[in-house]
C-alpha cells in the first residue's frame, strides 16, 4: 500500500500546458483607449494639442491622480476609502489656516500631510478594531471630515499670505514651462508606488489580503496591520494632494475636491484595478486619470454642457467596470476552472 | 512509549453556550498520519482550529514534543512548526505558485530597509518544489494559482509545508471534489511528506481516501474523542462508519478488534 515514489505523476497535469496564452497587461485597454482618443481630439481640434491646454489637463490631473494612487491600494485589498476627497480638503484646509497663523509653509504642509495620514489611522483603527470593511468606516468619516472643514473654514475660500514664499512659487512653477509642479509629484509617486506594490513585500501582502484575506491570515501575514497601514497610506496621499493644491493655487475654496474620490476610484476601475481585490495598477490609474480628465477635456473644447462631463465620467466608468467583468468571465470560461473570486 | 509529537490534552472550546469541544484528547506521534474522522459538527474542524491557533481554546493544554505551548494566532503555530493546509482558504489564487509558495514569509533582498522581495530566489525554490512534488515541468512558477487544476493546489500547498520543514501538516478535506487520479496523486503526496520525516492530520468526509493514507484512526463524537487508536489495517470501513455515527462505548470496544480507547 505503500508508494514511496519521490515524484508521483499528477493525473491531470500532464496533458495540459497551462500559462502558455499571451497575456496582455491589464491596462492595455485604457492606454489604447486614451492614444485613439488623443489623437482623435488633436484631429477634431488641433487646438487641444496645445502645449497649454495640454499643461492645463495636466495639472487638473495630477491632483484626483495622486488620491488614484493611493486608492489603488486600498481597492487591491478589496477595500474602498469614502473619505479621501474629505481628508484632500480637510489637510488642505489646515495647512492653510497654519499658515495664517505664521507657521513657515513647508512645515505647515508637513503638518496637513501628517494630518492625512492621521484621518487614515483612525479610518483604519475603527476599521480593524469593529471589524468593518472600510467602505462602512469611511462613509461615516467621511461626513464627520467634511464637518470639521467646513467647521475649520467657515463656508470661506482660505487664502494664507505670503504668496511669494518658497512653497507657493515651488508648487505653482511649471518644469519647461508646460509640466506643473504638481504633475512632477505625481509622476515620481506613481513611479515609486508601482514599485512598492509589485516589488515589496507591503505591497505583495496587499494583494494576498485582497485576493484571500483567509488565506493570507492562515498563512501568518498579519492582515489587520496590512490593513490599517494602506489605510494609513492612502490618508497621507490624500494630505500631500491636499497641501500641494494650497500651493498650486494659492488658497483653499469650499468644495475643492469634491470630486475627487470619486475621480481616484473611476481612475484606478478604467486602470484595471479589480473592484474584486487581489489586483491593482498604479500605471493603469494614472492612465485612467488622464483618460478621464482628456474627456472632461474634450468636453469644454467641443463647447458641450458642464453638466454632461460629469455624466460622461460615470459612463466610463460603468464602461470599465463591464470591460473588466465580461473580460474576467470570458478567462474564466477559457480557462475552465471554478469562478474564483468573480463576485469578490 | 515516547512523547507524542504533538498532544492535546482537556481541550474544551465553546461559543457561546454552543460546547463546541468538550474534553477532547488528541495526539499525534512523530512520522504518523492521522486520520481525523467524524459527522458533520463533530468537532473535528474547531479540534484543527484550536491546533492551528485560528481560535483560542477554552481551556486545556497543548504540548510539542512534552512542552507545553501557547497557540495564540495562527502565526504562533506555525512559528512551532504546525502548518494548516485549508479546504477553501490554503492558497491566494491571484497570485503565482512561487509567491504562493512564500505566502508570510517573502524573502527580502538586501538593503533590507527597502523591503525588496526577492523574486529570483523565489522562483529558483518554487521550480524545485514543484519537480519535487510531481507537478509535471511545464508549469512556470509564474503561473497563477488560479489556472491550476484542484489536484496541482492541494500539491502547492503541501509543496509549502514541506518546504518550510514544518513538524505538523494538517490537511483539511485535500481530496475533495478531485477526481480519482488527482485524489491518488494527493495521497502519495501525504505519503511522501511522512517518509521525509512530516507528521500529517488528515481530514476527509471520505473514509476510503482515509483508510488509503493514514496509519492511525481518531474519530471524534459530540464534541469528544470517542476512539483514538483505530487500526486502518485491522478494522473495517463499515466499523468505523458505525463508529462514527453513534454507538456506546462498549460497543465501540467490541468493534474494534484490536483498538484500546485510551479514556
Amino acid at each position: 500500500m505503500t508508494r514511496t515514489d519521490t515524484a508521483p505523476p499528477l493525473a491531470g497535469s500532464a496533458n495540459r500546458k497551462p500559462g502558455r496564452r499571451i497575456r496582455l497587461p491589464a491596462e492595455t485597454g485604457a492606454a489604447v483607449g486614451l492614444a485613439a482618443l488623443v489623437g482623435l481630439l488633436g484631429w477634431l481640434q488641433p487646438s487641444f494639442l496645445d502645449p497649454a491646454n495640454l499643461s492645463l489637463l495636466l495639472g487638473q490631473a495630477a491632483l484626483p491622480g495622486l488620491l488614484a494612487i493611493g486608492m489603488v491600494f486600498v481597492l487591491t485589498m478589496r477595500d474602498i476609502d469614502l473619505s479621501a476627497g474629505a481628508a484632500f480638503h480637510l489637510a488642505a484646509a489646515a495647512a492653510a489656516l497654519l499658515m495664517i497663523a505664521g507657521i513657515d509653509p513647508w512645515l505647515a504642509a508637513l503638518a496637513g500631510i501628517a494630518l492625512g495620514a492621521g484621518l487614515g489611522l483612525i479610518n483604519g483603527l475603527l476599521a480593524i478594531t469593529l471589524r468593518l470593511p472600510a467602505m462602512v468606516v469611511t462613509l461615516g468619516t467621511w461626513w464627520m471630515i467634511e464637518g470639521l472643514s467646513l467647521v475649520a473654514g467657515k463656508g470661506q475660500t482660505i487664502a494664507p499670505p505670503g504668496a511669494n514664499s518658497g512653497f507657493f512659487t515651488t508648487l505653482s512653477g511649471k518644469a519647461f514651462a508646460v509640466v506643473p509642479a504638481a504633475c512632477i509629484v505625481f509622476a515620481l509617486l506613481a513611479l515609486a508606488m508601482h514599485v512598492v506594490l509589485h516589488r515589496t513585500r507591503f505591497g505583495y501582502r496587499v494583494q494576498a489580503v485582497g485576493s484571500n484575506s483567509q488565506a493570507a491570515a492562515y498563512a501568518g501575514i498579519p492582515t489587520p496591520k496590512v490593513r490599517l497601514l494602506t489605510l494609513v497610506l492612502m490618508g497621507a496621499i490624500a494630505g500631500l494632494a491636499g497641501v500641494i493644491h494650497v500651493g498650486a493655487q494659492g488658497s483653499v475654496a469650499p468644495g475643492d475636491g469634491s470630486s475627487f474620490m470619486l475621480l481616484a476610484i473611476a481612475a484606478a476601475i478604467i486602470g484595471g484595478t479589480s473592484l474584486s481585490g487581489g489586483h491593482g495598477s498604479v500605471i493603469g490609474a494614472v492612465i485612467g486619470i488622464l483618460l478621464v480628465q482628456v474627456i472632461l477635456s474634450a468636453m469644454n473644447l467641443l463647447d458641450v454642457d458642464a453638466a454632461w462631463s460629469t455624466f460622461a465620467t460615470g459612463a466610463l466608468t460603468v464602461l470599465a467596470l463591464a470591460v473588466d467583468r465580461l473580460f474576467r468571465m470570458w478567462r474564466n470560461l477559457r480557462a475552465g476552472h471554478g469562478e474564483d473570486n468573480l463576485l469578490g | 512509549m515516547a512523547e507524542p509529537l504533538i498532544r492535546m490534552q482537556n481541550i474544551r472550546k465553546s461559543y457561546g453556550r454552543v460546547q463546541a469541544l468538550e474534553d477532547a484528547n488528541f495526539h499525534v506521534n512523530e512520522r504518523e498520519i492521522v486520520g481525523l474522522l467524524g459527522d458533520n459538527g463533530a468537532g473535528k474542524s474547531t479540534l484543527i482550529k484550536v491546533l492551528s491557533g485560528a481560535v483560542p481554546l477554552t481551556s486545556g493544554d497543548i504540548f510539542i514534543r512534552g512542552k507545553r505551548v501557547n497557540l495564540r494566532s495562527t502565526s504562533d503555530a506555525i512559528a512551532q512548526g504546525i502548518e494548516t493546509i485549508y479546504q477553501d482558504s490554503a492558497l491566494v489564487t491571484q497570485l503565482s505558485i512561487a509567491r504562493n509558495l512564500f505566502l508570510g514569509r517573502e524573502p527580502i533582498k538586501p538593503p533590507r530597509f527597502l523591503n525588496r522581495m526577492d523574486q529570483d530566489a523565489m522562483n529558483v525554490v518554487a521550480r524545485d518544489l514543484l519537480k519535487q512534488v510531481g507537478i509535471s515541468k511545464n508549469i512556470p512558477p509564474t503561473t497563477p494559482i488560479g489556472s491550476l487544476s484542484g489536484g496541482e493546489r492541494q500539491a502547492v500547498a503541501i509543496a509549502r509545508a514541506m518546504h518550510f520543514d514544518s513538524d505538523l501538516i494538517i490537511l483539511d478535506e485535500p481530496t475533495n471534489n478531485l477526481g480519482v487520479a488527482e485524489t491518488q496523486g494527493v495521497l502519495s503526496f501525504v505519503r511522501n511528506a511522512r517518509d521525509s520525516g512530516h507528521s500529517c492530520i488528515f481530514i476527509a468526509h471520505n473514509i476510503h481516501h482515509v483508510f488509503q493514507v493514514v496509519d492511525r484512526i481518531v474519530v471524534m463524537r459530540r464534541g469528544k474523542v470517542v476512539a483514538d487508536d483505530i487500526d486502518p489495517k485491522k478494522t473495517s470501513v463499515a466499523e468505523v462508519e458505525r463508529i462514527i455515527t453513534g454507538m456506546s462505548d462498549k460497543e465501540i470496544r467490541d468493534a474494534i478488534a484490536d483498538g484500546k480507547p485510551s479514556h
